[in-house]
Parts: structure tokens; C-alpha cells; sequence
């Protein structure tokens, strides 16, 4: 339990970023202490071995001009004004035998002795006797006198281990606090830093299927996390506008749908009431499943809108010839227009290529032109037409037809409207919604100039080489 | 000849059962995908017709299956999605086709029957007769009743497959796609104009009319 606890605190970046900060400043505080520390040391022991160094040459100059005696009166001089600083000081014989020494009272405890065995050597120039059961160590210099004597001059550590273990008990004193410290401010600076990013946690938390409209707060710093922040509300906004429009077209869906059921539910109403015979009850069944087949087209159609228009739609992207493409949608109306007197007419160069869908291009081609036929009294003319115009190619259908009234003409891409005049004709009002959204979705644009009376002229501009991107 | 339907739902099934064995077919029916895939591997069928949600097993998963143990019975996949997801179309081999609910029962039976044709792999005929027409698909030429039938291209297509479907219902969709390779509803009258254009050339002049409308369903040749 506590192990899983600490685990998963392990995971937590506040959590994490306390122990780096807090880690960084302890040890950079032990790495001061332990630069401190050597430095200390190494100048102390250089001071030791300096005032050995000098109390032996000044010891051997004695020596040498007054001989062991001057030695022996100076040592006896010193230890009755007893200077501050004690000497161990050793003359011993060509055999290592101890001639004279002086050992101040507090250092009796070192074993004399074992200087005596060790082979004196002068070319080593320290010689330590340890203590016993203690630490401190006696270190001893060396100079050879004439007559194979030796004169050597030493002086304990305890002094120094003394300063030194004082220090390291300051010091110890001091880094309780200052870990306690470290990580007090390790945590806090966590906390800091953290802090815009736990508004984020708190705002994304917030953010539901019913609170789309929550945004994180930009702290304005021009920092990396203001850029997230502005990123994530960039998100949501495009989240936000997505929803609604899948909840609009559902809702425009659902409306549209519920005429043509009522019309369904009404024509069975009626057939179930009276008392018909036979052939009336096959006339309404006829008429149900002409109603369903309605009912499916117009959901296809709405569906094929949205898709187009939120960007869902897939469109098998391929190289399609245009001159093709207007044939073969020409040769789908050919007999219509024959059985209705239209005289149409293609005109496309043989070296025009799109990258479209076939498919969603022959769907929208045919409804222009169904419109087009449906539109045009007998006697006219459907003209279709593709050329290049600079980096775009651009298919006209052009009729001879009723025309669109002006103050009709920016409504006719509106689902669902139907104009005065084609109210008359069958169909579902949707056909240029479509024709409009999959132009669009292949980032081409739609224009349409119209006279009543006199025809209408729907241009499509297509960019000749349409990646999805 | 034996189908097997899979098709968890029941009235849809039934309609299905029943429409099938007055088609003259005999019909097996499973509820769930696990169901399906045991009585597909264990009794042979000519043609299998599969929902793709289904309980237990879904039905790509059981075509799956049986393309795995080598049962190569012609599928008709039925799919409550209109766009035909990928794994469909992967699944999409010389035997198989696909119908999206709601469908006309009669494009199901007809898309059936084609697939056993094609199954089956029967010899070509060089001509058909119905009835007083006759048509020679080598010369092209159309007669009735001895009397020279002149058709164009689109119209002659038509023929040709109402008449290899005789007596079956034929939807505007199915003609759509067959006679100009079409494979969307362009909601116009294209398809109600071009059987016009034969009515008057193969009916009008004659008493006993062939090409009728069902309303609502799609157009049938056969003899009154």
C-alpha cells in the first residue's frame, strides 16, 4: 500500500522536479563543504610541516656549531619558557639509538621505541607514529648530522584534528537544516512552476460535452506554457465548432426528415382507416415504399452534405480527363434530352486533367445538368464546357432556360429551398447543397450568373491538381 | 439451391426467409455470427447473405473464417453503413458484393441470383427468347414476332438485361449501374426515359405488353 503510494507520488512531476532541485542544491552544498574542508586541512598541514621544517634547521644549525650541548641548553631553555608551540625533538646515534629527546608532557604516550627500529631513512622526508588507540598521529622530520647522527624534530596532529573535527561538527550542525531547507525550497519551486500547468489539469478537467465553452487562462508570459495554453484553447475552439456543427446537421437532419414520415405515416393512416378495396391498399403501399425510397435518399443526400462540409468526406482522389468525364455524364441525359427537344452540346479540349473524385464529379456534373434539362423548355439548348483558365479548369453548364429570379439566386445553395418556379418539378431541394459542398470539398468554387427568361450559367473553377492534404 | 441468411434481426429475416423460398430458394436462417459460421462450415449452401453486426461474431469476421478453412460460397454482405469500410472492400473478391440497408428485397434477390450465375459459371448464350422477342447478342439483332426491332446502344442494354432477368424485378439503381456503369442515384428520370424509349419500340405496337413498372421497386420483363 505505502509502496504503491510512493510509486505513483514517484510519477507525479511535482514530485519529481523537488527531488532534482533539491538534490542539485544538497549536493552542491557537500561539494562546497568537502572544497572547504580539503582546503583547510591541506593549509593547516602545510603550516605544521613548515614550523617542523624550520624548528629542524634551526635545531641542525645549533648542532652544528655548538654540538650537542648548545642543542640540549636550547631544548631546556624552551621547555622552562615553555613556547606556545611543543616540539618532539629526537637526537639519536649513528645506530638509531636514542642520544637525547624531548617529548612535551601531553605526547607521552607515543612510542618512542619504534622510531629506534625503523631504519633511519633521510630520503623519505616524513616518518608518522601513530598514537595508540587514538588518531592522532606524530609526524616526524628527519635531518642526517655529521658522525651518522640524526636529528629529528615532530609534532602531533591534534591540534589540527581539533580545528578540523570542529568543523565538520559545525557542519553538520548546519546541513540538517540546510536539507531540510533544500527541500522546503525544492518543493516550493516545484509548486511554482507547476502552477500554470495545474490551471490547465483543472480547466481541461472542467471541459465536458456540455462545457465546451471553457477556456484555460493565457497567463500572458510568452512562455512555453502560454503557448500551450493557447495551443489547447486553439484545440477546443476547433473541438467546439466541430460539435456544433455535427450537432446542427443532425438537428437540420432529424427537421428534414420528419416531413416526408408524417407524409409516410399519413398515406398508411389513410389506407388502414377506410374500408378501400384491393387495388386502393396496392396504391398506398406503392405509394409507402415510393415515400421510404424518399425518405433514404434525402438522408443519403444530407449525409453526403455534412460529410462534405465538415471535411469528413472521403473522395478517391484520382487523374480524371475532363473531356471524359463531360461525355459520359452528356451520354446519361443524352435520351432526356432527345425525348424533351434540347439540343445539347459538350465542348472540352481532349488534354484537360483533374484530380477529383470521378464519381462525386459525375454526381455533381449530372445534377447541374438535370437541372439544367429540367429547366429548359423544348426548343433550348444545354451547352457543357471545360477549359483551362491559368492554374484551374473550368466546367460550365449553361442553359436556355426559366432562369433564377435575382432575389433568389444567393438561396438557391440553401438546403432544402426550392424555388417558386421549380416547385412544380419533382425533387428534394438539395441537389445544389451538394454540388456546392463537394466543389468545395475538392477546394474548387461554385458561381452561378442567371436571367430570368433567358437561362442560367453555373461555372465551376477546379484547381487542376487537388491533394488532400 | 440453398442460402444461408445470418441476420440477427428478426423481422428483417423473416421477410427475407419468406421472399427467398417463394424465389424458389431453400433457406437456412442463423441469429448470431457464431451460429452462421458453424452451419456455413458444415452444410453446403450456394450462396450466403451476412449481416455485419452481428451478436457473438461479427460478420466480417466470419467471412473471414470461412475464406480461411477454404469455403469459397458466394457472400452478399448487408451493412447498416453506407460507405463500405475498407475491410469490406479487402473482402471484395469476384464472388462477393454488398447491399445497404434498407434495401428492396427484390435488388437482393436478383443480386443473389447473379451471384450464383457467375458461381456457377453457366455457358454464354449466343441469343435470347422471351416470349415472342428474341434477341441475337452476336449481330445484335432484336425481333418480335419476326418483326426488326432497330435500338440504340443504351436501349439495347437494357433489353438485354431484363431479359437475362426475366420475370425479376430490376431497381432504377441496378439499371443505372448496369446500363452506363453508374454506381450512385443521380436522382433523375434518366432511368424512366430510356424504358419509355423501349416501350415504345418493343410494347407499343404490340398487344401484349412485356415491360411493366412496379412501382415504387423498378421495372420487369415478362410474358403476360
Amino acid at each position: 500500500m505505502f509502496l504503491r503510494s510512493l510509486r505513483q507520488l514517484r510519477k507525479k512531476v511535482g514530485f519529481r522536479l523537488t527531488i532534482w532541485y533539491s538534490g542539485i542544491f544538497i549536493l552542491s552544498a557537500l561539494f562546497l563543504f568537502a572544497l572547504a574542508y580539503f582546503l583547510l586541512s591541506s593549509s593547516l598541514s602545510k603550516q605544521d610541516h613548515e614550523a617542523i621544517q624550520l624548528r629542524l634547521e634551526e635545531l641542525s644549525a645549533l648542532y652544528q656549531t655548538g654540538g650537542r650541548e648548545l642543542l640540549e641548553r636550547e631544548v631546556t631553555v624552551e621547555k622552562k619558557f615553555e613556547k606556545k608551540i611543543p616540539f618532539f625533538i629526537r637526537l639519536a646515534g649513528s645506530d638509531n639509538e636514542t642520544l637525547f629527546l624531548h617529548i612535551p608532557y601531553q605526547w607521552v604516550e607515543f612510542d618512542i621505541k619504534q622510531l629506534e627500529k625503523m631504519t633511519p631513512d633521510t630520503t623519505a622526508k616524513w616518518t608518522h607514529l601513530p598514537i595508540r588507540n587514538n588518531r592522532n598521529v606524530l609526524e616526524v622530520a628527519s635531518i642526517p648530522l655529521p658522525n651518522d647522527y640524526l636529528l629529528q624534530v615532530g609534532k602531533s596532529t591534534e591540534d589540527r584534528e581539533r580545528i578540523l573535527r570542529h568543523f565538520r561538527e559545525i557542519f553538520t550542525a548546519v546541513m540538517v537544516p540546510l536539507i531540510l531547507f533544500g527541500f522546503a525550497g525544492g518543493a516550493f519551486l516545484a509548486f511554482r512552476a507547476l502552477r500554470p500547468i495545474r490551471h490547465l489539469i483543472s480547466a481541461v478537467r472542467s471541459v465536458g460535452p456540455n462545457r465546451m465553452d471553457t477556456r484555460v487562462p493565457s497567463p500572458q508570459t510568452g512562455d512555453e506554457l502560454d503557448e500551450l495554453a493557447t495551443l489547447f484553447n486553439g484545440m477546443l475552439e476547433k473541438i467546439e465548432a466541430l460539435i456544433n456543427g455535427m450537432r446542427d446537421s443532425l438537428d437540420n437532419v432529424a427537421h428534414d426528415l420528419r416531413t416526408p414520415m408524417t407524409r409516410l405515416r399519413g398515406i398508411a393512416e389513410i389506407a388502414l382507416q377506410s374500408n378501400q378495396n384491393l387495388e386502393t391498399c396496392r396504391e398506398a403501399l406503392a405509394d409507402s415504399i415510393e415515400e421510404s425510397e424518399r425518405i433514404l435518399t434525402m438522408l443519403n443526400t444530407l449525409m453526403d452534405i455534412s460529410e462534405a462540409e465538415t471535411g469528413a468526406m472521403k473522395l478517391d482522389l484520382e487523374s480524371v480527363n475532363v473531356s471524359a468525364l463531360i461525355e459520359g455524364v452528356a451520354e446519361l441525359y443524352r435520351y432526356v434530352a432527345e425525348d424533351k427537344g434540347i439540343l445539347m452540346h459538350t465542348k472540352a479540349s481532349n488534354n484537360l486533367y483533374l484530380t477529383a473524385d470521378p464519381n462525386r464529379m459525375r454526381q455533381i456534373l449530372a445534377n447541374l445538368l438535370d437541372n439544367a434539362i429540367k429547366y429548359t423548355p423544348t426548343g433550348g439548348r444545354v451547352d457543357m464546357e471545360a477549359h483551362h483558365r491559368g492554374q484551374k479548369i473550368v466546367i460550365l453548364v449553361k442553359d436556355t432556360g426559366i432562369g433564377i429570379h435575382p432575389e433568389e439566386l444567393p438561396r438557391i445553395w440553401d438546403r432544402l429551398y426550392r424555388c417558386d418556379q421549380s416547385r412544380s418539378q419533382k425533387g428534394l431541394g438539395l441537389g445544389l447543397s451538394l454540388v456546392k459542398a463537394i466543389v468545395q470539398a475538392h477546394k474548387g468554387q461554385i458561381e452561378v450568373f442567371s436571367e430570368p427568361g433567358k437561362g442560367s450559367n453555373f461555372i465551376i473553377a477546379l484547381p487542376t491538381d487537388n491533394h488532400q492534404s | 439451391m440453398r442460402i444461408l441468411l445470418v441476420e440477427d434481426d428478426l423481422k428483417i429475416a423473416s421477410f427475407v426467409v419468406k421472399g427467398l423460398k417463394e424465389a424458389g430458394f431453400a433457406v437456412d436462417h442463423a441469429q448470431d455470427g457464431e451460429e452462421g459460421l458453424y452451419m456455413a462450415l458444415t452444410e453446403p449452401y450456394d450462396a450466403t447473405i451476412v449481416d455485419i453486426m452481428l451478436p457473438k461474431l461479427d460478420g466480417l469476421s466470419l467471412i473471414e473464417e470461412l475464406r480461411r478453412k477454404k469455403i469459397n460460397t458466394p457472400v452478399i454482405i448487408l451493412s447498416a453503413k453506407r460507405s463500405i469500410d475498407d475491410r469490406v472492400k479487402g473482402l471484395q473478391t469476384g464472388s462477393d458484393d454488398y447491399l445497404t440497408k434498407p434495401f428492396a428485397f427484390s435488388e437482393l434477390l436478383a443480386r443473389v441470383q447473379a451471384l450464383i450465375r457467375r458461381a456457377s459459371r453457366t455457358s454464354e448464350p449466343t441469343s435470347l427468347t422471351v416470349g415472342e422477342l428474341s434477341v441475337d447478342l452476336l449481330t445484335r439483332e432484336v425481333t418480335r414476332t419476326g418483326t426488326k426491332i432497330e435500338l440504340q446502344p443504351h436501349e439495347f442494354a437494357l433489353l438485354e438485361y431484363l431479359m437475362r432477368n426475366e420475370g425479376r424485378v430490376l431497381s432504377k439503381t441496378m439499371i443505372l449501374e448496369h446500363v452506363w456503369d453508374y454506381n450512385f442515384d443521380p436522382q433523375t428520370n434518366v432511368v424512366d426515359v430510356l424504358v419509355c424509349r423501349l416501350r415504345n419500340k418493343v410494347d407499343r405496337d404490340f398487344e401484349n405488353k412485356m415491360i411493366h413498372t412496379i412501382r415504387g421497386v423498378g421495372y420487369v420483363l415478362k410474358v403476360s
